[in-house]
C-alpha cells in the first residue's frame, strides 16, 4: 500500500461560514493554519485557484482547486500559478454552505474536457473532484479520449449537502471506489460531521488517501469545533499510525499523485 | 414476504437515446398508438410518453403541443381503458407542464430531482453523441410541488444518482412530497450523473431510498439491463422497459416491438412468482385515483 497522503483543506470560510467564520480566511491566519497542518502530518495543501499566489516557503505540495472554472479562466490562472496539482469538478455540482447558500453548476462536456486539457498543458497533475458515481464516468471518458494520462486521480466527496449528495456511509465509499476507472488513485473527503470520523479509518485501511480540514468538516469526533486544522490532521495521522500506514512526505506525495518534479 | 404486484412501465417514443427508433416522430401517426396499446395488452400498466413536443431554444427546454399530445393520449386511453398515463420530458418548464396537464390530464408526470447530465450515444453509427443537461434543483421541484395544478398529479421522481434522495428528503421533511412516492432509478445512463449498471449500485440505491417510496428501474445499458431486471423483480421494485431505454432482447436481437420487451419481463415475473399489476392495481400501489 502507498504511504498515506493527507491533504489539508484549511479554508473553511466558504463552506462553513457560520462555524469557521470569515476571520479565518485572512491570509495570515490561513498561513499559520497551513503551517500547523503540515507539522501535524499533511503533505498537500489545498488552496482555491482564485487565491493570490503566496511565496510562503512552506515545504508542501499545493493542490490548487480550479473547481468549475471555464477553460479560458483556468488558462489565465494556470499561467500565473503553474500548479503542480489541480483539482477540477468532473460532474455537475449542487451543494449548500452551512449558511444554506446554494451553489449549482451545470458543466458541459466541452467545459470539463477543455479545463482539464488546459491544466494538463500547463503541467499540472489533475485530481477529479467527484460527488457521486457520475464523476467516475467523466474520468473514464477523459482517459479514453486521451485528455488525461492514466491512472486518473480522484477525490471522493461524501455527505456534502445538496442535489449531488452521497450518503456518508461505508457502502457509498465502496461503490464509489469500485466505480472509478481501474487503478485510480483516490482520496476521501467527508463533509458530514456525524459520519466523517467513522468513514476515514476504513479509507486509510483500504489504500485511500484522506483530505481533511475546515473546508470539509470543522468538527472533532467529540462534536466540538476543532481549534485548528492541525488538530484534524493530527487525528488522521494518529489513526494511520495505529493502522500501520506510514505518512507520505510532500516529495513522496508528488510521486504518488503523478506531479512533475519540483 | 408479501410484495406488491409488479408494475411494468413502457417507454417507447423517445428518439434521443436510440435515434434509430423506428417509431414516427410525428405523434399524429397511428403506428405510435398501436405500439403502446400492444405493450399494454402484453402487461404494461403505465405508458411513459414523450409525446408531441419541440425544443424551444429560448427556454432551453421542450415545448409541448397540448392539442396533439391530448389526442395521442386519448387514442391510447380509448383502446387501453384505465392505463396509467405518465408524461416524460422532465425538463419542461413549470408553465409548459401546467398547460399540458390542464389539457391532457395525465396521471403522473416525470420530474427532475437533482442534476441531469446524460450522453446519448447508444446508436454509435447514427451521428454524434447527444449531450443533455438540466439543473433539476430543489427550488424547481419545490415549484412543482406547490403548483396548484401539478401538485394534484403524482410525480415520477427521476433519480440518476443518490443526490436525488437529499432533495426528496428536504421536501418530505416539509410535507411537500406526500407518500407513497414514486421514484425511477436510472442505471447505466452515461454522462456526468451516471450510476453504474451493477447489482452493487442497485442495492445501494434501494438501501438508501427515502421512506414510503415505490421504486422503478430503468437501465439504458443493453449489456446489463437483463441482469438487473430480474434483481429488481426479486427485490420488490418495478420495471420500465421499451425502445427508449434498451431496444434489445436478452439474446441480443433487436425487439420487433415494445410489447416483445414487456412480454419478456412478464415471463420472468411469472417464473419468479410475482404477479403483474393490472392498470387498476397499479393505480392503487402508486396512489392515484381509479379514474381521471
Amino acid at each position: 500500500m502507498e504511504d498515506l497522503v493527507i491533504t489539508a483543506a484549511c479554508d473553511g470560510g466558504r463552506t462553513w461560514p457560520t462555524v469557521v467564520g470569515v476571520a479565518a480566511r485572512r491570509s495570515g491566519a490561513l498561513l499559520a493554519e497551513e503551517a500547523e497542518a503540515l507539522s501535524a502530518g499533511a503533505a498537500v495543501l489545498r488552496r482555491p485557484a482564485t487565491s493570490v499566489p503566496r511565496d510562503d516557503h512552506l515545504d508542501a505540495l499545493v493542490e490548487h482547486d480550479f473547481a468549475c472554472l471555464a477553460p479560458d479562466a483556468a488558462h489565465v490562472r494556470a499561467t500565473e500559478l503553474r500548479p503542480p496539482l489541480a483539482s477540477v469538478a468532473v460532474e455537475p455540482v449542487d451543494v449548500r454552505t452551512s449558511a444554506g447558500e446554494e451553489r449549482v453548476a451545470t458543466l458541459r462536456r466541452e467545459h470539463v474536457l477543455g479545463t482539464v486539457r488546459v491544466l494538463g498543458d500547463a503541467g499540472a497533475a489533475i485530481v477529479g473532484e467527484t460527488y457521486t458515481t457520475g464523476g467516475a464516468w467523466t474520468l473514464d471518458l477523459l482517459v479514453r479520449e486521451g485528455v488525461l494520462p492514466p491512472p486518473p486521480r480522484a477525490t471522493i466527496v461524501l455527505g456534502k449537502p445538496g442535489g449531488t449528495w452521497s450518503p456518508p456511509t461505508i457502502d457509498a465509499l465502496e461503490l464509489r471506489v469500485r466505480s472509478l476507472p481501474p487503478g485510480t488513485v483516490w482520496s476521501v473527503a467527508v463533509c458530514d460531521p456525524d459520519a466523517a470520523w467513522r468513514i476515514l479509518p476504513t479509507a486509510i485501511a483500504h489504500g485511500g488517501h484522506v483530505r481533511v480540514g475546515w473546508e470539509d468538516n470543522p468538527y472533532l469526533p467529540s462534536g466540538e469545533v476543532a481549534g485548528s486544522n492541525g488538530e484534524l490532521v493530527a487525528l488522521v495521522a494518529d489513526t494511520a499510525r495505529r493502522l500501520g500506514r506510514p505518512l507520505a512526505t510532500p516529495a513522496r506525495a508528488r510521486r504518488i499523485l503523478g506531479c512533475a518534479e519540483a | 414476504m408479501t410484495m406488491d404486484d409488479l408494475i411494468i412501465t413502457v417507454a417507447a417514443d423517445s428518439h434521443h437515446s436510440y435515434p434509430s427508433n423506428p417509431l414516427p416522430a410525428d405523434h399524429t401517426r397511428l403506428g405510435l398508438v398501436d405500439e403502446y396499446v400492444a405493450a399494454v395488452d402484453a402487461g404494461a400498466a403505465v405508458c411513459h410518453l414523450h409525446g408531441a413536443a419541440t425544443f424551444d431554444p429560448a427556454s432551453a427546454s421542450p415545448r409541448p403541443d397540448p392539442g396533439a399530445w391530448t389526442d395521442f393520449t386519448e387514442a391510447i386511453r380509448s383502446r387501453a381503458p384505465g392505463v396509467v398515463i405518465q408524461n416524460g420530458l422532465a425538463g419542461m418548464t413549470v408553465e409548459s407542464k401546467r398547460l399540458l396537464a390542464e389539457a391532457q390530464r395525465p396521471d403522473m408526470m416525470s420530474t427532475m430531482c437533482g442534476p441531469h447530465d446524460t450522453r446519448f450515444a447508444r446508436d454509435a453509427d447514427v451521428g454524434e453523441p447527444i449531450d443533455l443537461y438540466a439543473a433539476g434543483t430543489q427550488a424547481q421541484l419545490e415549484g412543482l410541488c406547490t403548483d396548484p395544478v401539478i401538485a394534484r398529479i403524482k410525480l415520477e421522481l427521476e433519480c440518476f444518482t443518490c443526490g436525488s434522495y437529499w432533495i426528496m428528503q428536504r421536501l418530505i421533511d416539509r410535507r411537500l412530497l406526500p407518500g407513497p412516492r414514486f421514484a425511477t432509478l436510472f442505471l447505466g445512463w452515461e454522462g456526468g450523473t451516471w450510476t453504474p449498471p451493477t447489482l452493487e449500485a442497485l442495492l445501494f440505491m434501494v438501501r438508501h431510498l427515502p421512506s414510503d417510496t415505490n421504486w422503478n428501474l430503468s437501465v439504458m445499458d443493453p449489456a446489463t439491463a437483463w441482469q438487473l431486471i430480474p434483481a429488481a423483480i426479486a427485490l420488490g421494485g418495478h420495471v420500465r422497459v421499451g425502445w427508449e431505454d434498451n431496444p434489445y432482447l436478452p439474446d441480443g436481437r433487436r425487439a420487433r416491438s415494445n410489447a416483445e420487451l414487456v412480454e419478456t419481463v412478464v415471463a420472468l415475473a411469472d417464473a419468479m412468482g410475482r404477479t403483474i399489476a393490472s392498470p387498476d392495481a397499479a393505480r392503487r400501489i402508486i396512489g392515484i385515483s381509479a379514474t381521471v
